[in-house]
């Protein structure tokens, strides 16, 4: 990592002559050069945490900018993973989640820059109540034409840069609300929690404005509204009572403290007399109006919401359908930025964090390996830390491969086990773009996955898991025990000074398993001593209601696409508009094919949806390759050269697992052609047999095989994989999108709405 | 690739372009790599337009290259305490042949005169093989 440096005895021969002429050079040379030194490879930053107390997780998220030293790789076009590149450092604006008091503080800079670090991770207890105060003080000057213009009331309503964005396609395009645009407002996400999605829950369709400012200093802080605040949690508390978790409140502004509103119908209106600024109090008075929640604030807001507690020993509940039904998952969550135009620039910003939510399943992997042990565990935020996004730059600029993954802020840090050691560690994949596929550990190496989305694997599962590969798309969390080998490497001769790699490939499509290297995640030195230590032999108890949803459960279907065409990223053939796209009943249970017609450049868009998880029943991906008995992709054989194949640009091609030719290889799958509804996997996909329970699951994507009567012709071939889910405990509106965030913010979108059982008649 | 951003300031000689880098002074030079993107925050309460001008800072007149969208559209007029629209992708001369290094001289379109009120963009073309 950094720049490339001469070897030690060029650097001495070289040091006289370089100090004698540096005076000299430096009153010739800029004052400032374009790179800064990078920093070196350093131990895992611990993130400051937010626990809570007496159950509630009560704090203050502060979201403001500073410039970073960021990493960029070079050359720009090389993809992670690829040979040749070097990374070089510069300090950037970026905007950052810091908790106040949260601890321990974070680490010092060496430079004359911040280093990247993840927002607070905040920990709580299922069952908990959360309390945050929420601060936006983000100077939007330091962020060019991204400063909230969405609203300007002439214009494209979008970033905008001299390249042509957002108008010039292939560029762009894009339209105001889809594109890029206003990403110094914010609101918070608090992806994996199962909760009131409306008011001052998971409510993702608040947008919180910067706080305005005098004499260079934000005038709204953690105090402004603090006693509003307090006046609110309290309030709060009274009634999310943990008895009665399925109670939605506040349900209407006036729930709210007034002293709080009237000063937010200040500040906007105030706001809007900006010249040329497309008021924004009207559209709050309009929500206001028909009874809904109001969209826009400035400065601050107040989240409140309970972890609701499943407490039934049994599932379904006894006293169903009027008791929860699902209750919170404990695992490894998070929480990033999710203001629609927004979303993809805030996350590679770095405003995300782990979200760990604690409970039996904590209490049995404390009792197995000893008190306080899960606390003392890794927390790995994994993330793609960048500026703005390509399509706002034009010819090289074009070309970025994408940004490498950092982890906890720090590219490749160090871990530190003891020989035998077991520690588990929660990763979170934030990056706004990539997957991480994990390859299998290093020899010597064990590791066995407790958990997926935060939720926990029940034993079958777990028992399947020692050593698997697996991957994490960008949303997705793993909970992964992980064993150091028990003596050290022969070859290493410093235990204290060797590093073990471990590796993942950067993976938007499982096509690019193919085609790219390995990059380093992080590196774990064996050093020191102590006890061998043992996977848990039992995955801890699998709650009753993870139970697995069965057929005989599914009430209603749906069909989903999602779809890539050129620079357009739709669901059922639509960009966001803000209108429901889905309907679902209260606590009733469906079954989604959820299809990609993607057909290049391949994409598994990662599907996500809100508030409630999911199972996997179902896996049809087309464009896997055919593999022969020793797992390996079989070439497919040019007829004329009797070579391999290769595309125009040279890649070698592999035969698919799927034709439509009448002589399928051996081990090919033959689909009719002419009955497109058949169309599905053969053979078990390992997602289906286990049965996991998911938030975000790409969907894999579409293929142009050849037509068997006319090698000339392809024909499309989607995608897809088929989810159950219980829309269960909370009405309202949530979103489903692709988690490639950039595709959500342009578009690829849309609403779900789950609307009360209140049936009109009654025979009785 | 990166985004940088240039202070527009008060000084005791007069408004000037200051890079917002540690230490920067007014007048220095931005480097930036072809399709880095740039904007100004204006830090004053009056207004002004990044321009590109000749070597001699004399502003160059209206163009096609210089029309809002033209690659060479450096922003619109910038308010007081606003910051700069669209952003500007430094972009690589036209050839043939196209520089692999070259500077973008600008004064500010609404005060030519003022002496301070100037600034270089250098620009160099990112590596594209392994070098």
């Amino acid at each position: 990592m950094g720049d490339t440096m001469p070897n030690r005895s060029v650097q001495c021969v070289l040091a006289a002559a370089a100090i004698a002429s540096a005076t000299a050079l430096l009153q010739a040379l800029p004052a400032q050069a374009q790179w800064i030194p990078c920093p070196g490879q350093e131990d895992l930053v611990k993130i400051p945490e937010l626990t809570s107390k007496d159950h509630v997780l009560h704090g203050t998220l502060l979201l403001y900018d500073q410039q970073q030293r960021l990493t960029f790789r070079l050359p720009p076009a090389k993809k992670p993973g690829e040979a040749g590149a070097t990374t070089k450092c510069a300090p950037q604006y970026v905007r950052v989640f810091r908790g106040i008091g949260a601890v321990p503080p974070p680490p010092a800079s060496s430079g004359n820059y911040a280093d990247p670090l993840p927002g607070p991770t905040l920990r709580a207890r299922v069952g908990d109540l959360v309390e945050l105060t929420f601060v936006n003080q983000i100077n939007p000057s330091n962020f060019g034409n991204s400063i909230d213009r969405g609203d300007l009331a002439t214009g494209s309503g979008c970033d905008e840069s001299s390249n042509g964005y957002p108008v010039t396609v292939p560029r762009g395009g894009d339209t105001f609300p889809n594109c890029f645009h206003g990403s110094s407002t914010a609101n918070i996400h608090f992806h994996g929690t199962h909760t009131n999605p409306g008011s001052t829950g998971d409510n993702v369709f608040i947008e919180v404005r910067p706080s305005p400012r005098a004499g260079g200093r934000p005038e709204v802080t953690d105090e402004t509204f603090r006693k509003s605040f307090d006046e609110f949690f309290e309030h709060c508390q009274k009634t999310l009572l943990p008895s009665d978790p399925l109670r939605q409140w506040p349900r209407t502004w006036s729930d709210l403290p007034a002293s709080y509103t009237a000063e937010q119908k200040r500040l906007i209106t105030k706001y809007d007399e900006t010249p040329g600024i497309k008021p924004l109090w009207p559209v709050n008075e309009a929500q206001l109006a028909e009874g809904a929640w109001p969209q826009y604030y400035i400065g601050a807001y107040p989240y409140c919401f309970r972890l609701p507690e499943y407490t039934a020993a049994t599932w379904p509940p006894p006293a169903a359908p009027r008791s929860l039904l699902m209750g919170q998952a404990p695992g490894t969550h998070w929480y990033h930025a999710h203001k629609h135009g927004s979303t993809s620039i805030d996350v590679s910003n770095g405003m995300t964090g782990a979200f760990i939510i604690e409970g039996k399943y904590d209490d049995e992997l404390d009792k197995n390996y000893g008190e306080g042990w899960t606390r003392k565990q890794p927390v790995m935020v994994i993330n793609q830390l960048g500026v703005t996004p390509n399509l706002e730059r034009n010819g090289p600029g074009r070309t970025d491969a994408g940004e490498s993954f950092s982890v906890n802020g720090r590219l490749n840090p160090l871990v530190h086990m003891k020989p035998g050691e077991v520690q588990m560690w929660r990763i979170v994949n934030t990056s706004f773009r990539s997957g991480a596929y994990f390859l299998a550990p290093q020899k010597g190496f064990q590791w066995m996955q407790l958990a997926q989305d935060g939720v926990q694997f029940d034993d079958a599962n777990y028992q399947r898991s020692l050593n698997r590969p697996f991957l994490l798309a960008a949303g997705n969390r793993a909970d992964l025990l992980v064993k150091a080998p028990t003596k050290p490497d022969p070859g290493c001769k410093d235990p204290k000074s060797c590093a073990y790699p471990f590796q993942v490939i950067v993976d938007i499509d499982p096509s690019d398993l193919t085609s790219l290297g390995p990059v380093t995640l992080l590196s774990v030195n064996v050093a020191g001593s102590g006890p061998e230590m043992k996977f848990i032999p039992q995955a801890p108890s699998f709650p009753p209601f993870l139970a697995d949803i069965k057929r005989e459960e599914v009430k209603g279907t749906k069909k989903i696409v999602f779809a890539t065409s050129g620079p357009t990223h739709t669901i059922d053939g639509r960009k966001f508009s803000g209108e429901v796209g889905e309907v679902v009943l209260l606590n009733t249970v469906e079954e989604w094919t959820v299809v990609n017609e993607t057909y290049g450049p391949l994409i598994s868009h990662p599907f996500h949806i809100h508030i409630n998880p999911f199972q996997v029943v179902e896996v049809f991906s087309p464009n896997d390759p055919l593999l022969d008995a020793n797992g390996k992709p079989v070439p497919r054989i040019d007829p004329k050269t009797g070579k391999q194949a290769v595309d125009q640009a040279g890649n070698p091609l592999f035969e698919y697992k799927y034709t439509f030719a009448k002589n399928p290889l051996a081990g090919q799958c033959r689909l009719d052609r002419d009955h497109p509804d058949g169309w599905k996997p053969c053979g078990v996909p390992a997602e289906a047999q286990d049965r996991a329970w998911w938030d975000v699951f790409p969907i894999p994507s579409g293929v142009k095989l050849p037509d068997p009567d006319d090698p000339k012709k392809t024909i499309n071939v989607p995608g897809h994989f088929k989810l159950r889910s219980r829309f269960v405990d909370y009405t309202g509106y949530y979103v489903i999108h692709c988690h490639i965030l950039a595709h959500e913010d342009r578009g690829m979108m849309t609403i779900v709405e789950v609307a009360p059982l209140r049936s009109p008649y009654s025979h009785h | 690739m990166p985004d940088w951003s240039i202070k527009i300031v008060d000084t005791v000689n007069g408004t000037a372009f200051v890079p917002d880098l540690y230490g920067a002074k007014a007048g220095d030079p931005l480097q930036a790599q072809q399709d880095d993107l740039v904007t100004w925050n204006n830090m004053t309460n009056d207004t002004h337009q990044p321009w590109p001008s000749d070597a001699n800072y004399q502003p160059k007149p209206e163009s096609r290259d210089l029309q809002r969208g033209g690659p060479d559209y450096l922003s619109d007029p910038i308010p007081p305490q606003g910051s700069s629209r669209p952003s500007y992708d430094v972009a690589q001369p036209a050839g043939p042949p196209s520089p692999a290094t070259w500077t973008v001289y600008y004064c500010c379109k609404l005060h030519p005169d003022a002496v301070s009120e100037r600034g270089t963009i250098v620009g160099t073309v990112p590596p594209t093989a392994d070098s």
